[in-house]
């Protein structure tokens, strides 16, 4: 394709590794690459390379570099593929190296989406990506179904007529400056722009309770230190996923597993306990991630150990889940560990309105009653009245939306502000899929394609 | 009748010297091509049948553009304007337009002057009665007198001429124009070739006398001061200006047609052809817009040596006793003197999704058509048509390199891109709205858009290319902060105060520049993905029914074309995409067993 730029990509997973591949994908691959990577003659096609790579003029690593020439490459581009040492800070150089010497980072799926315009795809993989079209459509459609049943696509309509009504109006005042059309003064743009905005407003609201109904619940397991939070994922999946010792803090990073709660799909987060007088640095960090995926989640789950009384440590805890869940408006509900041993704290000793469940981690005792618990919380949440956001690029489009609709407010002149308004009508109008099909198609790109 | 075979063999015959016809045969026998121009009548070359204007809202772009591609419109209303004004001077430069009142015999005489010393181009009148053609390929055109003219290429510019029908009040009677006679011939035998051919309508307000009109109860509308040239060539207008005047109906004119419309053809249901939205009668304004007090009406002189003023905003087919009286109505024209009364015409075009976007057309090859009988309206849409089919005759018939444009490069590609994939269900007219891309194609920088193009096709004259390279650099540099001050001698036409103007609108849309150009390589993507011309969308799987119907109508050459096909939805151009990949695939398969392996 004429006048791609060059991209840049990780493509193996996040973390770290044996092995990290970097790739870049574009006609002037290989003349930024030579910005950062000693080659030590010419590159031959499709051999790999023992090469040195530098970051800011010191190596950074030696890697196998192999060059791939258009158009018999993956893309269909010149590409590169650099295979490094995979630590994250060797592959976030590379990715800075090469964005400094003019490479772009790549769009979710950009290097697929190019394979297939340069014709590269081949046949068992394009069937094998109409499979997958065709299986994420059906899902897609069902869900975009219920919706346009409902009040989604009723909502959607009045939002795009409103939108299309304002740009009617100022497309009439561009183009017919000899007939009297009344003309649309600011005051009265800047009001009707501010309730299409509050509209969006109040449709965006409800994409939490939609995405979690759509893509499950991440459910954040949240406690002071040894109260067997790591006991409780493991018992919770079936399986000994995370590492559980007598020693607290024992669990330093945040550790994500898809389970089956009671029929809620939920994405369990383990976390490293929280306490205030932890003198270790690395034990600290693993707390901020903590506090961090606190915020980000959909439900807490506080685990408190009932063998013991309850002391000023979990109250803090407790006040600080209670504050981060009321800003968010998230559930929140607690299991009382260590059923297996005598009780020393009573369910009302927490002075707080959450469900509690009790329950043994090591036992096996009341997991399906908490399964159950969290399900209710999370589900709970997405059985709202009316036009439910479920997926992100709704979301997105709606934000995109708003964000045209503010700029059109910011602007004076009509032929700027139709510029914003016609951004806003795209972007409402992609939801229900009647506008530019290359937005669309860019989004199914993106997600057949996961790792670029 | 017995045919006799005309001893000379043309390339291109262009028949119609209307507005799109001129523009076709001075395009093509430019480009090198042996044409003969055949037209009705020899003293109506580029008549302006309606409205003697040229330009207007996105109308003065395209004048703008064809005239950076060496077309002729724009230096012919330079020659001949006798009112300049440049239209939306108080919003930004994107939607400014240039618009011209002309004289209209000497817009004709001068466009007729042209055309007759034009070299290797003939004029000659007869009527043009049948395609000839051999195959599914033309070779040249018989008249009504009986005379084959053979050529490698025809160019259709029949206006409103097919069958056409003229209507005053109740009273109709054939004709392609007030008082020509219509082409009776001709569409019978494109339906006979297969096309597709339907009827439209579009009309005309009446001429009164300027001694008969009041202009003092009239509120003047000077023109620009000094009058702007709307060719990039021009330097300066040096014709005598003329002023225009402004005046509006009434509660009394708007009595006058209600009472009336028993006797208007078009609510009597004698008219049934779709008409313009855009350029409403007054009978539609007053029915349809009943809250409107008032419409506004401007006069216009319609020449140096006439006192016919055109009534601008009166469009009616109402009869001549009810046109007198609601002109009498308005405030300025009591006394007024109808000389010729408004009507309405129908007329027979042939859908243009049955075109290419080179306007050849899909069934015949090295048929063009261009103009009115691709259902627009305006003279500037047929201009920029009757070029780009010239043009593109002559390019095939040379074997170079086809003239089309992207709708982010020209108001041009757009309406010629709109007609191919969409077609047309009312009279179609140019509007800003109608392009993504409104910020990008102004009438300020057609030449920066364009004029290289016209330069590689050799219709503009390399000393002028080399004149404006130095414009687009001094351009460029002031834009860079820069711009040590060329020689104004050698910028000529172009100036250093251009230069300067250019720069600061450029700036001044620089942000918003980036987005919609950030935003055409995106959408430029799709188009990228060719289609092949047979592709059978009938046996795709995937498609549903509509879809495959109306891509089957509309063949569209690439995948971005498809997307914008009317009925067409994302999911069916997913459909289509993957169908596309798998069938080239497996071709090159065949071609080329040894498949390059894939890098994972």
């Amino acid at each position: 394709m004429p006048n791609a730029d060059v991209i840049v990509a990780v493509s193996t997973p996040p973390g770290e590794s044996a092995l990290g591949v970097v790739r870049l994908s574009g006609s002037g691959c290989l003349g930024a690459a030579s910005r950062f990577i000693r080659f030590k003659r010419e590159p031959a096609p499709r051999s790999a390379e023992f090469c040195e790579i530098l970051s800011r003029g010191e190596t950074l690593d030696r890697a196998l570099v192999t060059f791939f020439p258009g158009p018999n490459s993956y893309t269909g581009e010149d590409m590169l593929e650099v295979s490094a040492h995979g630590s994250p800070f060797i592959l976030s150089e590379i990715m800075r190296e090469a964005a400094a010497a003019g490479a772009r980072p790549a769009e979710p799926g950009e290097f697929t989406e190019r394979a297939f315009l340069n014709g590269r795809i081949d046949l068992a993989q394009a069937e094998a990506v109409c499979a997958l079209i065709r299986s994420r459509t059906r899902a897609a459609h069902r869900v975009a179904m219920a919706q346009l049943d409902g009040k989604l696509s009723e909502r959607i309509r009045a939002l795009r007529d409103a939108v299309l009504g304002l740009l009617a109006a100022l497309e009439a005042q561009l183009d017919h400056p000899d007939e009297e059309i009344p003309v649309l003064s600011r005051e009265d743009m800047g009001g009707r722009l501010a309730s299409l905005r509050a509209d969006i407003d109040a449709l965006l609201s409800t994409y939490p309770a939609g995405r979690v109904a759509l893509e499950g619940a991440r459910v954040a397991i949240l406690g002071r230190p040894n109260v067997g939070k790591s006991s409780l994922l493991n018992a919770l999946l079936g399986r000994d996923r995370a590492i559980v010792a007598e020693t607290p803090g024992t669990t330093r990073d945040t550790l994500e597993e898809q389970a089956d709660l009671a029929g809620l799909k939920a994405v369990l987060i383990d976390t490293a306990g929280l306490r205030e007088d932890s003198g270790d640095s690395i034990e600290r960090a693993g707390m901020e991630r903590s506090r961090a995926a606190l915020k980000a989640c959909d439900v807490a789950l506080v685990v408190l150990d009932r063998s013991r009384a309850l002391g000023p440590d979990d109250a803090r805890l407790l006040e600080e889940v209670a504050a981060a869940g009321a800003l968010e408006g998230r559930p929140i509900l607690c299991a009382l560990n260590k059923s297996d041993l005598p009780a020393a704290a009573a369910p009302d000793a927490l002075g707080r309105p959450w469900p509690a469940v009790e329950v043994s981690a090591t036992r096996g005792d009341g997991l399906d009653a908490l399964a159950r618990a969290v399900a209710e919380a999370a589900g709970g949440a997405a059985t709202e009245e009316g036009a439910v956001i479920a997926t992100a690029r709704h979301a997105r489009a709606l934000e995109s939306a708003r964000a045209a609709l503010a700029e059109a407010a910011g602007v004076a002149e009509p032929e700027l502000a139709a510029v914003h308004l016609r951004e806003a009508l795209l972007a409402v109008g992609s939801i229900a899929g009647e506008a530019a099909s290359d937005d669309v198609l860019r989004s199914i790109f993106s997600k057949f394609c996961i790792g670029k | 009748m017995s045919a006799h075979l005309y001893p000379k063999s043309y390339d291109v015959i262009v028949v119609g010297a209307g507005h799109a016809g001129a523009e076709a045969a001075l395009a093509a026998s430019r480009l090198g091509c042996e044409t003969l121009l055949l037209t009705q009548n020899l003293d109506t070359i580029a008549q302006m049948s309606c409205n003697p204007s040229i330009g207007g809202i996105a109308k003065g772009q395209m004048v703008r553009e064809l005239d950076a591609l060496g077309g002729e419109m724009a230096k012919n209303t330079d020659a001949t304007g006798l009112h300049f004004k440049t239209l939306n001077t108080g919003k930004g430069a994107a939607v400014r337009s240039p618009r011209a009142q002309c004289d209209k015999k000497a817009y004709q005489f001068r466009m007729k002057e042209v055309v007759e010393s034009q070299e290797r181009l003939d004029v000659k009148q007869d009527e043009a009665a049948r395609a000839w053609t051999s195959g599914s390929r033309v070779r040249g055109i018989e008249t009504k007198r009986g005379v084959r003219y053979e050529a490698r290429a025809v160019v259709l510019t029949t206006g409103t001429f097919l069958k056409g029908m003229a209507h005053v009040g109740l009273h109709s009677y054939s004709g392609g124009r007030a008082s020509d006679p219509a082409a009776e011939l001709l569409s019978d035998d494109l339906r006979a070739l297969g096309f597709s051919v339907d009827r439209m309508k579009t009309g005309t307000p009446m001429r009164v006398n300027a001694r008969s009109v009041d202009f003092s109860a009239c509120e003047p509308q000077p023109g620009d001061d000094p009058p702007v040239p709307f060719s990039h060539f021009s330097e300066r207008i040096e014709t005598t200006q003329l002023l225009c005047w402004l005046t509006h109906t009434n509660d009394l004119t708007h009595r006058i047609i209600q009472d009336n419309l028993d006797r208007s053809p078009l609510y009597s249901g004698k008219i049934k052809s779709i008409g313009p939205r855009y350029c409403p009668s007054i009978e539609d304004k007053v029915v349809k817009f009943p809250h409107h007090r008032r419409h506004l009406l401007f006069l216009e002189p319609e020449g140096w040596r006439t006192r016919e003023i055109y009534v601008n905003g009166l469009f009616t087919s109402l009869p001549e006793d009810v046109q007198l009286t609601l002109v009498r109505s308005i405030r300025g024209l009591e006394k007024a003197e109808l000389m010729r009364p408004g009507y309405a015409i129908e007329y027979d075009f042939c859908p243009p999704t049955q075109l290419k976007p080179t306007l050849e057309t899909k069934a015949v090859e090295h048929l063009y058509f261009a103009g009115q009988l691709n259902g627009t309206t305006g003279y500037e849409e047929a201009a920029v048509q009757g070029f780009v089919a010239g043009a593109n005759a002559a390019l095939k018939l040379q074997g170079r390199e086809p003239l089309v444009f992207g709708r982010d490069e020209a108001y041009i590609g757009v309406l010629i891109d709109d007609l191919v994939t969409k077609g047309v269900d009312e009279p179609y007219r140019m509007f800003t709205a109608r392009a993504e891309h409104r910020l990008l194609l102004r009438s300020d920088n057609a030449d920066l858009r364009l004029l290289e193009r016209g330069a590689a096709l050799g219709l503009v004259p390399l000393e002028m290319r080399d004149r404006f390279r130095r414009y687009r650099a001094l351009v460029e540099a002031k834009l860079a902060g820069g711009g040590a001050d060329e020689d104004e001698d050698a910028l000529r036409p172009w100036t250093l105060a251009k230069a300067e103007a250019q720069a600061e609108i450029q700036s001044y849309y620089a942000q918003y520049i980036v987005r919609e150009r950030r935003m055409v390589e995106r959408l430029r993507r799709l188009d990228q993905v060719a289609i092949p011309e047979s592709y059978p969308y009938a046996e795709t799987l995937g498609l549903l029914n509509e879809a495959k119907q109306k891509l089957d109508r509309v063949r569209p050459r690439t995948l971005g074309q498809a997307a914008r096909v009317p009925g067409v939805t994302p999911a069916d151009i997913q459909v289509l995409m993957i169908q596309l990949e798998k069938r080239r695939r497996s071709r090159r398969l065949e071609s080329a067993p040894a498949c390059a392996p894939l890098v994972p």
